[in-house]
């Protein structure tokens, strides 16, 4: 059996900037920690509460998005495949802090998701605040656990275009990368 | 009408309401694992003011919503709103701590959605 190789692990982590790395399934409680775990590191850098909860709410985001996503597809076993997939970073590089995520998602998802990204990454600040105020006022009786608010929010918070990609990985899945520069 | 009395958790806020006092106070965080179901009682509360209150302050000081949060609080003040439009003295007061752009811009957006009093206050 071939043995992990734990050095080059840190080396890759350390080339992108990656100062926090989790994989697995979130739940709350780990949500919650790792949550906790990232303000304290970031009140010794940054000294605006705003700055802070930028990088915090963006975190949120991206984890509650994989968890609701895998929670509202109706097979247990798709889920658990679909939290277990579920990679986060939170990094540091080129003097901006930056969330990035993986997850599997269902290639039947891919379109629907993809042609929102694509929507989302061609608005102006002007049209993000009024895509937001639009999802924001709509189906307002129900709570729509849909990706839809939280992606606008990511990208309001985001300084840079945002990077996402699917990949064709196996049977029905792709894998999901996105990553939000602050 | 009864009281409310939910302690603050990590991801979910205090809130508090006393029946003679007319105020619904929340403070804290928002991001829980259901915020719908996190908030099916309040959303059921101001339903109640609506139809038996003449005046109503909603008291905010959260330093932090997530999207699901904003939602659930959307929604309560739209109850709140129409209270205001059947001729009601409702009004909200929105503390925030004034280095958190994040929880300023949140008041600014709810603010623009509703005609009620809607007092936007810097705390130190």
């Amino acid at each position: 059996m071939e043995e992990m190789d734990i050095l080059k692990l840190r080396n890759n982590l350390n080339k992108y900037g990656v100062l926090m790395s989790f994989t697995g399934p979130f739940s709350q409680g780990i949500i919650e920690e790792i949550g906790d775990a990232l303000r304290n590191y970031l009140e010794t850098k940054i000294d605006s509460r705003g700055e802070i909860f930028k990088v915090f709410s963006v975190f949120i985001e991206q984890t509650q998005n994989i968890k609701n996503y895998a929670y509202q597809l109706p097979d247990k076993e798709v889920q658990e495949e679909i939290l277990m997939s579920g990679v986060l970073n939170i990094g540091y590089k080129d003097e901006k802090y930056f969330v990035s995520s993986g997850n599997l998602v269902k290639n039947k998802d891919v379109p629907e998701l993809k042609e929102r990204l694509e929507e989302i990454e061609s608005y102006d600040r002007r049209e993000l605040a009024s895509a937001y105020r639009e999802v924001l006022r709509s189906n307002k009786d129900s709570d729509e656990q849909g990706a839809g608010l939280g992606l606008i929010e990511m990208a309001r918070k985001a300084s840079e275009q945002i990077v996402f990609d699917f990949e064709e990985v196996e049977n029905d899945y792709s894998f999901f990368t996105l990553i939000i520069r602050i | 009408m009864e009281p409310i009395n939910i302690e603050a958790t990590k991801s979910s806020p205090e809130i508090k309401f006393k029946p003679e006092d007319k105020v619904l106070k929340i403070k804290g965080e928002s991001y829980p694992e259901d915020s719908f179901s996190f908030y099916k009682k309040i959303f059921d509360l101001l339903e109640d003011v609506k139809e038996e209150y003449e005046e109503f302050t909603i008291e905010i000081e959260v330093s932090y919503l997530n999207t699901s949060s904003t939602k659930s609080f959307m929604n309560l003040l739209d109850i709140a709103e129409e209270g205001y439009q059947d001729g009601n003295d409702f009004s909200v007061d929105w503390y925030y701590k004034e280095d958190n752009e994040h929880a300023y811009e949140l008041a600014l957006d709810f603010q623009s959605y509703l005609e009620l009093p809607f007092n936007i206050i810097a705390k130190d």
